[in-house]
């Protein structure tokens, strides 16, 4: 079984606006095959993670820092716009060591943020926003552990809740013979 | 202004067709509106190529149908688009 990688975060009490959390960003690189003090050294972003964007992007900025060189082209389709734009090829390293490489990334203008994680990375696992008691937790994991269907954890508890219920079925008696 | 590598996709683009004939599921890179590099690879077609051309000057691009990697669509607004 692959190893899981994870990380929380948890809102300091009350409801985030915006799924935000560090990230670090190099130049791709392989990390099995290249030895460890070869690596280029990640610089720290804030990123935001949106559900509403194909894939991730990065802005100037962290084109500039990181000294990154287009590989590619993309055709970027916004809310009422499109254009074309470069894509770099990098390794990203999200919170608690989750790291996942060779992410081609577009590069854009970002509103608040440095980085935004999109669905080509959110898809490579579990993700899952819960509000209990008012406080946003956001957990990821990868690669994907489990489904979330609240819909068949209701029915469950409501089952559960049923008169009689004893949390199995009860087996059935065989027939005796006469 | 326009990015160096936009002559190149444009040439992806319109040779795509072909190029997924002859190399589907490959890296192709492109320089100078010609191929001249396939690979399985991305990591090795950047590291053989850059042994060459300067990075930044090359297209690597994968041969796949459909435009899911040649395009990206932004639903919110947190990307602003120049």
């Amino acid at each position: 079984m692959p190893q899981q990688h994870s990380f929380t975060v948890r809102s300091q009490g009350g409801i985030l606006r915006a799924l935000q959390t560090s990230c670090g960003i190099a130049e791709a690189f392989d990390p099995v095959g290249t030895p460890a003090a070869q690596h280029p050294q990640f610089k720290q972003f804030q990123a935001i993670w949106d559900t509403g964007a194909t894939g991730s992007v990065i802005t100037q900025n962290v084109v500039d820092a990181c000294t990154l060189k287009p590989i590619s082209m993309t055709q970027v389709h916004g809310v009422d716009s499109s254009n074309l734009s470069e894509v770099y090829l990098v390794n990203i390293m999200l919170p608690n060591n989750v790291g996942v490489r060779q992410v081609r990334v577009s590069k854009n203008r970002l509103i608040n943020t440095d980085v935004l994680i999109g669905m080509d990375i959110i898809t490579l696992g579990d993700f899952a926003v819960t509000h209990q008691g008012g406080n946003t937790v956001f957990s990821f994991c990868f690669p994907s552990q489990r489904c979330l269907d609240f819909v068949a954890e209701g029915q469950r508890s409501a089952r559960a809740n049923q008169p009689g219920f004893r949390g199995y079925t009860q087996p059935k008696q065989p027939k005796r013979h006469k | 202004m326009p990015s160096p590598l936009q002559q190149e996709f444009e040439y992806f683009l319109a040779h795509k067709p072909e190029l997924l004939a002859k190399h589907n599921g490959k890296f192709v890179v492109i320089r100078d509106r010609q191929v001249i590099g396939v690979y399985d690879d991305e990591l090795q077609a950047i590291a053989e190529t850059q042994k060459s051309h300067e990075l930044g000057t090359f297209l690597v691009q994968k041969v796949e149908p459909g435009d899911a990697g040649t395009s990206q669509t932004f639903h919110s607004r947190v990307a602003v688009l120049a």
